[in-house]
């Protein structure tokens, strides 16, 4: 059992939580930033064989470099997800005067109607 | 919703706990990658010669993405009214040392970008630093100046060029064995023009990171109060 691993899977599942359970789109969209946060976090421990930072220049005892490599993609497609879903939820808000899903839903099906 | 919750954190709970369990770490060959660096690429900054070297149709990708998500920011927000401003501090120091802090950043941002190939920093990092320069400039200057300025570039028409400068290396890199042929422009490790070209990756990857966030505060500062 590797504590440090669990405890940053805790993280992400606290995410998954928020963004099953909140009704919220806002709250949804910081649930996933919570989410993404945790697998950097996890990435980054697997990644820790050592103190120093990965240069070529410093001693033997550096950190992995390939982990730091993939997190890289992971941060900025997070950003790039959250832009893009923050102009929907203005939008949709700018529509139907709600950012509650459960309210999102009645009004879309009243204005099908 | 109890139901969906309840359900919700039992089932991510046990996935926890199975995959914690039954991960073991063992110590594996990380000289993999420094030994390969130093022989093929030259960058000081592994990290860089991994996701501008060995990885860099990962890159490529990750540069279409961003450049999908600005032109989808850009294109949504268009449909949506323009409301609110950002208001200017009255008193005029501190509105001068955020324009010093703004500068600074800018610069600092562009540098990091530069020597993403020497030292810890990249041209996401960099980017990144540059567009927030952009964020505290318009906290100084107030939205009419800085979008004014906006407006006379074509930012997302700048931003997808970058794409190409991209795709033009890697091809250029497939043919004959070209810039990934061993030996070609490796350099000494430590110096500006080593790491075969991340000089040329690492400030177009930059400016397009730049160029992108401050699209995407533009099309959102416009917006303020919409939501």
């Amino acid at each position: 059992m590797n504590l440090n691993l669990l405890l940053s899977l805790m993280v992400m599942a606290i995410g998954i939580v928020i963004v099953l359970v909140k009704r919220d789109l806002l709250v949804k969209l910081i649930g996933l930033g919570v989410l993404e946060t945790a697998v950097t976090l996890s990435f980054v421990l697997v990644g820790y064989t050592g103190p120093l930072p990965p240069l070529l220049t410093l001693p033997i005892e550096r950190v992995d470099p390939l982990p730091q490599a993939m997190i890289i993609t992971s941060i900025v497609v997070g950003f790039a997800v959250l832009a893009l879903s923050l102009v929907f939820v203005i939008y949709l808000s700018n529509v139907y005067h709600t950012t509650d899903v459960i309210k999102l839903i009645k009004r879309i099906k009243k204005d099908e109607r | 919703m109890r139901k969906v919750s309840i359900i919700a954190t039992i089932v991510s709970l046990a996935i926890i706990l199975t995959v914690a369990s039954f991960t073991k770490f063992t110590p594996h060959n990380a000289n993999h990658y420094p030994l390969a660096t130093e022989l093929y690429d030259g960058s000081a900054n592994i990290v860089s010669a991994i996701y501008l070297d060995f990885r860099l149709y990962d890159t490529l990708f990750e540069v279409l993405i961003f450049s999908v998500a600005i032109t989808g920011v850009s294109f949504y927000s268009k449909r949506v009214k323009e409301s609110g401003s950002i208001s200017v501090d009255k008193s005029p120091l501190i509105r001068f040392e955020l324009i010093l802090l703004g500068f600074l950043t800018l610069v600092w941002g562009i540098y990091t970008a530069i020597t993403g190939h020497l030292q810890p920093g990249g041209a996401f990092s960099g980017g990144a630093i540059s567009a927030s320069g952009i964020i505290v400039l318009t906290m100084a200057l107030g939205t009419e100046k800085i979008h004014a300025i906006t407006e006379q570039f074509e930012l997302e028409w700048i931003e997808n060029l970058v794409l190409f400068v991209v795709v033009a290396y890697a091809i250029f890199a497939n043919v004959n064995g070209g810039f990934f042929s061993p030996g070609f422009r490796v350099g000494k490790v430590g110096q500006l023009f080593s790491g075969r070209g991340a000089l040329l990756l690492n400030s177009s990857i930059g400016f397009k990171v730049f160029v992108g966030g401050w699209a995407i505060f533009y099309e959102f500062s416009k917006r303020k109060e919409s939501v």
